[in-house]
């Protein structure tokens, strides 16, 4: 815990180095949820934390990557409590534990470069949201926000091992969905 | 923290040592020997010269294909709001 700060610095932090952030947050709220009420409810809290526990945070460090540690944890938070409600979204769905992150590598899924043409975003949207959350998690830290392995092991609490073999399984999942949709639209 | 690995075993050209690191080559993490090595033998060998380019076209694809989101006005001077009107003093200690 940082030392006790002044109303003015913490509006000055917020607003130059937390507050900038404020499009990437919604953007991995949203991939996570795909319900945009619930990308602004969580992103909402994001803030509301960061501003609460800024003597936490300190000036200058990477502001980027703690943000979204404060988002992934209240995701994780939110569906917990959704879990333990009837006819709600099974937890177990959409936070996997896959005992196999470990595992050694196993190859890639064939996959031809021209697949990628023609496809249009709706379409890896679709496929990324049809991955379980924790291989979805890693992609688009890395690849759509490239944080680096140190960084996602940080936001995601693993060890940098696994984010690599998790990245790894991620993608090979990802490509199988795609090689489907690609089959189903024609492109291959 | 860059990956300093030991890619190559005594022997030469290996396919499968050359394609598993791949993904951490275009994910920036190995250092830059390393890189230089793998990028040597990659260009060695047709096969991982095509792996390499699918993986390369994948990860750029995900990045620029995907549905951005972006926040939107009301949303941030909705945040703006909430947080100039934000207690700090009454609030509990507790790490996000």
């Amino acid at each position: 815990m940082g030392t006790k700060k002044t109303k003015q610095q913490r509006d000055s932090i917020f607003h130059s180095e937390f507050f900038p952030h404020a499009d990437a947050l919604y953007n991995f709220a949203y991939h996570l949820t795909y319900n945009e009420e619930e990308a602004n409810d969580l992103v909402q809290e994001t803030f509301m934390k960061a501003y609460r526990f800024i003597d936490s945070y300190q000036e200058g460090t990477n502001s980027k990557a703690w943000l979204f540690k404060i988002l992934k944890n209240a995701f994780i938070n939110h569906y917990r409590k959704r879990a333990k409600q009837p006819n709600q979204v099974d937890f177990e769905d959409i936070v996997s534990h896959h005992d196999s992150d470990s595992e050694k590598f196993k190859g890639s899924v064939d996959l031809r470069q021209e697949i990628f043409q023609g496809m249009l975003g709706d379409e890896i949207s679709n496929a990324i949201n049809s991955i379980p959350v924790d291989f979805k998690t890693v992609i688009l830290l890395c690849d759509v926000e490239g944080f680096t392995y140190e960084e996602i092991a940080k936001i995601v609490d693993i060890p940098i091992g696994t984010v690599r073999s998790r990245l790894h399984r991620a993608r090979n999942l990802l490509k199988e969905k795609l090689k489907d949709y690609a089959g189903t639209l024609g492109y291959t | 923290m860059k990956r300093d690995l030991k890619i190559f075993g005594i022997g030469g050209h290996n396919c499968k040592s050359v394609v598993e690191k791949v993904e951490i080559l275009l994910d920036g993490e190995l250092d830059k020997e390393t890189e230089c090595q793998l990028i040597k033998e990659i260009n060695k060998c047709p096969s991982c010269l095509e792996h390499y380019a699918i993986d390369d076209a994948f990860k750029k694809f995900v990045k620029n294909k995907i549905d951005r989101k972006n926040c939107t006005k009301d949303l941030k001077d909705e945040i703006l709001n909430k947080i100039k009107h934000i207690d700090t003093e009454s609030e509990d200690a507790i790490e996000p």
